[in-house]
């Protein structure tokens, strides 16, 4: 009973929310049509109104609007509802066309046909979820590719496909304060890859053929070299140094160990350590589709098959205490979802509910933070890239 | 990290010593590099012509200064930003700097100069700087620059040109065949895609067939093709409609120089029949040039036939060969594209139909003929630039007229303007069908059909 109490007012103020929203975007092209109808019509003219909704819009919002319409045609002071000697009809379809909404007013006056028509912009595309098991944030969206962030003091460093900029914080959102574009000298490969290691002001970019050095304290500086080993992993889950293909977008199994012994692997998106017992193990996601792993027997798990080519191990205080987050298996065109498993006996069981993004997720790295990793997606309906902050929680 | 370096030995160990224990495998997420993707299509296309180049096809070896996104608004491509004077007759297009054409020379302001030098008026202001100056305001000049007619090249001696796109021309067989392979040094990014072979001339038919068999990655099918592609749990991919099928009665030719004649039998036309039975309910019945998604008001223009007002415009005729009379032979002919499997049926529906209103309409592939129905993809996504590409493509160009204004009363009367004299009756505009083998990824084409093979790869083939 106390629900349905509180249901209406709800109601209602989401109804009103929505009939604000829709007021500040559609009252102008409502006018226009508006004066365009009268004006093919004489003052006071008496006019039968009718509507048809042939366009994606709601048809809340194409209710909205049909009714505002009316109202701006009686108020400019024609008769609407009214018939005539002279018969005037309008007859107004809600069409739309890419850039926008178009509304179409057919007017006949006896034999004579007459049409107007306004254009109204549709409203960007909403996105957002929730999850459970992983705590998901939005740190930041931009236009250009994020490919990597990392905390500095109470800063922000990212890595984009241009730049390394510093943001800070500012009423509760990030902003750019310090920005140093990177001295690319040749196009960078698709489906471009970035990795970001900070160290007090000074930060390591690492970027395909291309090792960056930079302090972000005071100014922004950079100083770039030809180089194509990247670190994987992160604090106790550091597998090493690894060799990236300058003109791809994967490892190309070179590693070199923290001792500074070379191992070869089959070539790899991404890695993810995890714990067999108290001895580390490896997952690494291969650039032949398989899922290549190390220092465990195990040879099949479904749960290691299902996982995209973004992996990247964590450790938290919960469950198992060794996790792995993956991305979904799909391709650029669809959304995409990042999961959490518990790695118990090498075998990673699914934990809590996967997270989603509104497109692909193009990068996954661990942070330095304990059972911390950050996640770039890109919408796929709108094309910008986000970045999020995904924390291991141990919520039951 | 200190306990991770204390067992590193027996990783180490372990990972030199053991290939990697594969689990299963999965569906991939990050795009991979290399593979031939292998494409048929229907058209044969000579390389020094562009202009027969399917639009979607285009873009993958040529460049465009400026290039549409899917609302129709113009975006940077080889230049990186534009500007104009106050009356929109002065625009100065900065170019991406470091581009080349496929053969190494610079794709500089002087370069783009000379492709666009139909132009009004274009100079290289600057090493990186062009500007296209025009008489008349031309607030629309980056949606126009951004047509496939546009495209950045340079023109040998013998006519062959050069681009600078994602993929370069390594071998080309007139008509037959084409090879071409990715540009490492493409602006944008190496393509994932090491190349692509186009085999062109295929008929509709084998295509289906060889996309069956695993000889095609990428095929054009027909809708009855698409059905049992679809039937078998094949991929299939249908774009927006945007190819236009439409009647043109040629200009001169007497049988159909009374304008009776071509009302009679725009009137008599039943596209919902054609519609439902011949095309498979694809793609939408028309009495538009452009397509009702790209303008919001192609239902406008009526389409519906009207039996009754056709045989009364057909009985208005003077008696001659064109109206149905015994023993009076047809005059008026109807050519279509005797490789369009769907041409035909089609063709010959509309003469049935012609026939119920009293006009007799013979059929004949391929020829001269009073009338043709002729096919022509969408050409722009700025639908002032689509309407003139139709205007040219079907013989209309001198009653082409730019909208006075950018609205869509203007475009409105633009498009009926061109239609009034009834030598061009729209039908329908259909889909592009296409079937995909189940190795392609990140198949992202634009709605309108540009196929952008260039984001394109493959999965690994498995045994």
């Amino acid at each position: 009973m106390v629900g349905s109490h509180l249901r209406f007012p709800l109601l209602t103020i989401l109804l009103l929310t929505g009939v604000a929203a829709w007021g500040q975007r559609f009252d102008g092209p409502v006018h226009g049509l508006a004066l365009k109808i009268a004006a093919a019509l004489k003052p006071h003219a008496p006019v039968t109104l009718s509507f048809r909704n042939v366009s994606s819009m709601s048809a809340a919002d194409a209710a909205v609007t049909e009714a505002a319409i009316e109202r701006e045609l009686r108020s400019l002071g024609l008769g609407v509802g009214e018939r005539g000697p002279e018969g005037n009809e309008v007859q107004v379809t809600l069409s739309e066309n890419p850039r926008g909404f178009v509304w179409v007013a057919e007017i006949r006056t006896g034999d004579a046909r007459a049409i107007a028509m306004e254009e109204a912009s549709k409203p960007p595309p909403a996105s957002g979820t929730t999850s459970t098991a992983i705590e998901k944030k939005l740190v930041l969206e931009q236009d250009r590719q994020i490919l990597d962030l990392a905390p500095m003091g109470r800063g922000l460093l990212v890595l984009d496909s241009e730049a390394v900029s510093l943001y800070e914080s500012a009423g509760g959102e990030w902003q750019r304060k310090l920005s140093v574009r990177i001295p690319a000298t040749r196009p960078w490969p698709r489906d471009l890859r970035g990795r970001l290691v900070t160290q007090g002001d000074a930060y390591q970019a690492y970027l395909p053929g291309l090792t960056c050095n930079g302090n972000a304290g005071g100014g922004m500086s950079i100083t770039c070299r030809e180089a194509t080993l990247w670190p994987i992993g992160a604090g106790p889950r550091m597998l090493g140094l690894a060799q990236f293909a300058p003109a791809r977008n994967y490892f190309d199994g070179r590693v070199i160990a923290p001792n500074g012994s070379p191992v070869t692997v089959p070539a790899f998106f991404s890695a993810a350590g995890f714990q067999v017992g108290a001895a580390p193990a490896w997952a690494l996601a291969g650039v032949d589709g398989q899922t290549h792993l190390y220092n465990t027997l195990i040879k099949n798990s479904s749960a290691w098959a299902a996982m995209g080519s973004g992996i990247v191990g964590l450790e938290s205080d919960c469950g198992g205490r060794s996790q792995v987050l993956a991305s979904a298996a799909g391709d650029g065109t669809v959304t995409d979802s990042v999961s959490a498993y518990d790695v118990v006996d090498s075998a990673p069981r699914p934990t809590g509910d996967a997270v989603a993004f509104p497109g692909p997720v193009t990068a996954l790295w661990p942070a330095a933070e304990r059972g911390v990793a950050f996640a770039v997606s890109r919408d796929i309906r709108s094309g910008r890239y986000a970045a999020f902050r995904l924390a291991i929680t141990c919520a039951h | 990290m200190q306990r991770f370096a204390w067992q590193l030995p027996a990783l180490i160990s372990l990972l030199a010593s053991l290939t990697g224990l594969p689990a299963s495998a999965r569906a991939e997420t990050r795009p991979r590099y290399g593979g031939r993707l292998t494409v048929e299509i229907h058209d044969a296309i000579i390389f020094t012509d562009l202009s027969a180049w399917p639009p979607q096809l285009v873009a993958l070896v040529y460049d465009r200064l400026v290039i549409m996104d899917e609302r129709g608004e113009p975006r940077p491509a080889l230049a990186t930003s534009w500007q104009h004077d106050a009356d929109n007759k002065r625009w100065e297009f900065r170019l991406r700097p470091g581009v080349k054409f496929h053969d190494s020379s610079p794709l500089n302001a002087a370069a783009v100069a000379a492709c666009l030098r139909g132009w009004a008026s274009v100079t290289a202001a600057a090493e990186d700087v062009v500007v296209v100056q025009t008489e008349i305001p031309a607030p629309d000049l980056p949606a126009r620059l951004a047509g496939p007619g546009n495209v950045i090249l340079r023109r040998g001696a013998d006519g062959v040109t050069t681009g600078s796109g994602p993929f370069r021309v390594a071998e080309w067989q007139p008509g037959r065949r084409a090879l071409l392979t990715a540009n490492e040094d493409y602006w944008g990014g190496r393509p994932y895609l090491d190349g692509i072979e186009v085999q062109m001339g295929r008929p509709p038919r084998d295509q289906a067939i060889d996309l069956e068999l695993g000889k095609a990655d990428l095929a054009e099918l027909t809708p009855d093709d698409a059905r049992r592609a679809v039937q078998r749990g094949a991929r299939t991919w249908v774009s927006a409609p945007a190819e236009l099928l439409a009647l043109v009665f040629e200009r001169g030719h007497t049988a159909v120089e009374d304008a009776r004649l071509r009302q009679a039998v725009a009137l008599s036309i039943d596209r919902a029949a054609i519609h439902n039975v011949l095309l498979l309910k694809q793609g939408e019945s028309t009495g538009a040039l452009l397509p009702g998604w790209l303008t919001g008001y192609a239902f406008l223009f009526p389409a519906a036939r009207d039996l009754e007002r056709a045989r009364q415009m057909a009985a208005s005729l003077p008696k001659s060969g064109t109206r149905i009379a015994p023993g009076i032979p047809g005059r008026v002919t109807l050519g279509y594209d005797a490789a369009d499997p769907l041409a035909r049926p089609i063709a010959e529906r509309i003469a049935l139909n012609a026939r119920e209103a009293g006009v007799v309409v013979q059929v004949a592939p391929g020829g001269p003929s009073d009338v043709r129905l002729a096919r022509v993809p969408l050409r722009s996504l700025d639908p002032e630039q689509a309407l003139a590409a139709y205007a040219s493509a079907l013989g209309m160009a001198a009653s082409f007229k730019t909208p006075t204004a950018p609205t869509p009363e203007a475009r409105l009367e633009a498009e009926q303007k061109l239609l009034e004299d009834g030598r061009v009756v729209p039908l329908f505009h259909v889909p592009q069908i296409v079937g995909l083998s189940p190795r392609v990824r990140n198949w992202n084409p634009e709605p309108w059909g540009d196929w952008r093979l260039d984001g394109v790869w493959l999965e690994l083939r498995r045994p």
